[in-house]
């Protein structure tokens, strides 16, 4: 059926006109205003989004100094006993430089190799461009460096953040992303490891993403 | 939108009947509903203000729908603004048509898909496998269920009705060896082998949990992260949509992002939330490179406008009202022979089909009204359902033996005469199947009561009989 028929149709059926705009709304677009009027300090949303995240099975590590950070990302590498890593590309947008890290791990760059390549990854490293407190989010965008699938395919995901990059709610950022030129073509929300409770309703981790979401965290005041 | 099963020639009556005997399922069926109810009270009571969000849901939905054709043209306007191709399907079998001419014109062979009750609905795995396409479901439970060779038995766990021994089993006739019933091991294999159906598959088809008017997004919740692989691995993406799953604005996906998780599995959020607008970039190294979104009809126009049913539009398709009802927690989703299962289905299945498949539907719920309480955009679904019954009976198609009673009713109660005489008689005839004053025998016009209840036997003598005694004393 061609466009034109469908939307007059239900037009029609409206009691309304094709190309008649909708009518106006009143207060009722988007959150309760309770829920929009609410703060909390940086320090609480950090508390609240490490709350969150790790009662849904992630895992959070916090750390005040950059180098404090990068030496336990290298330990736990090692306790791992990773053979194989991926991260997203040099000229993403990495909060905190890793470089030395990925360098040592010979990691897989996201622009760098075939994204079937990053199947049979176990590790992948990303950064994030936001963390939600309310729900215990991790922001992930497509771009050149930030594949979708440094997230999505390894069996464990490592994300780097710095604390100031969380805000308390979900309109936050969709409010950030539509003050960009254009909407990335696709926007993740990952809020813990893949899960499941199709078998018996018990539940199993890592059935299709990674089965470990472990995020350091640089605190920052 | 004929189920698959081979039951659809039976009354809902006589599906119930098998599906309480299965004791399994039965069990099983109790067990998720009541863990998914319990869930969902203790993570709305720790939320906070859950009535003031069911309040702000309704109203988005209502605002919406009242409005659709303005934000469906909205929306459709930013999707082919960042490329994406739209169809217009009237019913299944140009929703149907239209999926199959995009794989041909690929030349594909194999499609990857995630969860979707819009592809329920059209029966696309049927149609696609009656063309020499494999198609694989990809969703833990549905892919279960689709080496079952069955059809969901719930909206949000469609394998409720599996247990570990037949998935393993399932699963060995799918190539596994020397598999336990354990969850890990058994998750472990369907995540090898549907990790490698992603990558071979030339298509993927998502459904579309909302559709984002003001900046054409779609917008996709999964829990397993399956989704994503199915939208961002194979060339090519199809996004099969119900025209009604709009939304205009990114701040009311905000609140849908509350209350969705929340009533289907008691869960504060979503695993992952994706929202795509448009194919990959020109710099993107992964997603899909062309984009089709194939907006679907199917009976759904004929409710706007309809002062009764519209609101069964507003539905985001939670399974919240699966949860809370006796009918479906006691019979379980396949007893109602449609796709859509409990008092939503029963509502919506009547509606979408016209003629008489579904409709003894409306009469498989007690009336309690425990669906509309659940729902978190309030539709009154008790009072839907009471409507379709009047609308049945009046279009002539009640219980003969039913309007014959009532017939009888209106005549006897029209004299005292009549009505004296009636219960004298009704005493007499009574009297012989009566033991210790209650009536069991389960024959005759009193079966459906006395099966599994006992009726009263008359007493000696009626009120009006004793009442110029008592008027005495």
């Amino acid at each position: 059926m061609d466009k034109n028929h469908f939307l007059e149709n239900i037009a029609q059926r409206l009691g309304r006109s094709l190309g008649q705009p909708p009518h106006i709304r009143k207060e009722m677009a988007g959150v309760p205003e309770f829920w929009a009027e609410r703060s909390l300090t940086p320090r609480e949303c950090l508390e609240k989004w490490i709350e969150n995240f790790t009662s849904q099975g992630g895992e959070a590590k916090r750390f005040d100094s950059k180098q404090d950070l990068t030496e336990s990302l290298d330990c736990l590498l090692t306790e791992l006993s990773v053979q194989s890593v991926g991260a997203w590309g040099k000229t993403a947008a990495w909060p905190i430089d890793i470089e030395n890290i990925l360098d040592k791990w010979k990691a897989l760059r996201w622009d760098e190799t075939w994204p079937e390549k990053f199947s049979h990854v176990q590790v992948g490293i990303t950064g994030c461009f936001w963390a939600i407190a309310d729900t215990g989010t991790l922001v992930m965008k497509s771009g050149k460096a930030e594949g979708r699938g440094t997230h999505l395919m390894p069996q464990v995901h490592i994300v780097i953040l710095r604390s100031r990059q969380i805000c308390l709610r979900l309109g936050e950022v969709f409010s950030a992303l539509q003050q960009e030129a254009m909407l990335p073509a696709a926007v993740h929300f990952v809020s813990g490891p893949s899960r499941s409770s199709d078998i018996e309703n018990d539940l199993s981790i890592g059935v299709h993403g990674p089965a470990r979401v472990i995020a350091f965290i640089l605190q920052e005041d | 939108m004929k189920h698959a099963n081979s039951t659809s020639h039976l009354s809902v009556k006589e599906r119930a009947k098998n599906a309480v005997q299965d004791e399994f399922l039965r069990n099983a069926v109790r067990f998720t509903t009541d863990r998914l109810r319990n869930r969902k009270q203790a993570v709305t009571e720790s939320f906070g203000q859950w009535e003031v969000w069911r309040e702000r849901g309704e109203q988005i939905r209502a605002h919406t729908i009242a409005n659709l054709d303005a934000y469906l043209a909205q929306f459709i306007e930013r999707l082919e603004a960042v490329g994406v191709h739209v169809h217009f399907a009237v019913d299944s079998s140009e929703a149907t048509d239209a999926v199959l001419s995009i794989i041909q014109s690929k030349k594909a062979r194999k499609v990857v898909k995630s969860k979707s009750m819009v592809s329920e609905e059209i029966h696309i795995n049927q149609h696609l496998e009656a063309n020499g396409i494999t198609v694989v479901e990809t969703d833990l439970g549905e892919y279960i269920i689709q080496l079952a060779k069955e059809t969901p038995s719930h909206i949000i766990i469609p394998s409720i009705h599996k247990s570990r021994e037949q998935i393993r089993d399932l699963f060995e006739n799918a190539g596994a060896t020397q598999l336990t019933t354990e969850t890990r091991d058994l998750t472990a294999f369907a995540r090898r082998t549907l990790r490698s159906e992603f990558l071979s598959a030339e298509i993927g088809i998502t459904g579309c949990n909302f559709g984002i008017a003001e900046t054409g997004s779609v917008v996709l919740f999964t829990n397993e992260g399956n989704a994503d692989m199915v939208m961002n691995l194979p060339p090519t993406h199809i996004v099969l949509m119900g025209m009604e799953r709009i939304l205009p604005t990114l701040a009311d996906l905000e609140v849908m992002a509350h209350l969705l998780p929340k009533s289907a599995t008691g869960q504060n959020v979503i695993t992952y939330m994706s929202m795509l607008t448009g194919p990959k970039r020109s710099a993107d190294r992964d997603g899909a490179t062309e984009m089709h979104v194939v907006i679907l009809d199917n009976g759904r126009s004929r409710q706007l406008g309809d002062e009764q049913f519209q609101a069964v539009l507003h539905c985001i398709r939670c399974g919240a009202c699966l949860n809370v009802c006796p009918v479906y927690r006691h019979m379980g989703g396949h007893a109602y022979g449609s796709v859509y299962p409990g008092p939503i289905g029963a509502v919506l299945s009547p509606l979408l089909e016209k003629g008489e498949q579904y409709s003894d539907l409306p009469y498989a719920s007690s009336l309690c009204g425990a669906c509309f309480e659940a729902c978190p955009v309030r539709i009154p679904l008790h009072d839907m359902l009471v409507q379709h019954r009047q609308k049945l009976v009046a279009s002539g198609h009640g219980n003969p033996s039913e309007r014959m009673a009532f017939k009888g009713y209106e005549n006897i109660f029209a004299k005292p005469g009549r009505y004296r005489l009636s219960i004298k008689m009704a005493r007499k005839f009574l009297s012989p199947l009566a033991k210790e004053g209650k009536i069991r025998s389960s024959f005759g016009p009193l079966a459906g009561w006395t099966k599994s209840r006992d009726f009263p036997m008359l007493p000696k003598q009626s009120f009006r009989e004793i009442w110029p005694s008592l008027k005495r004393e």
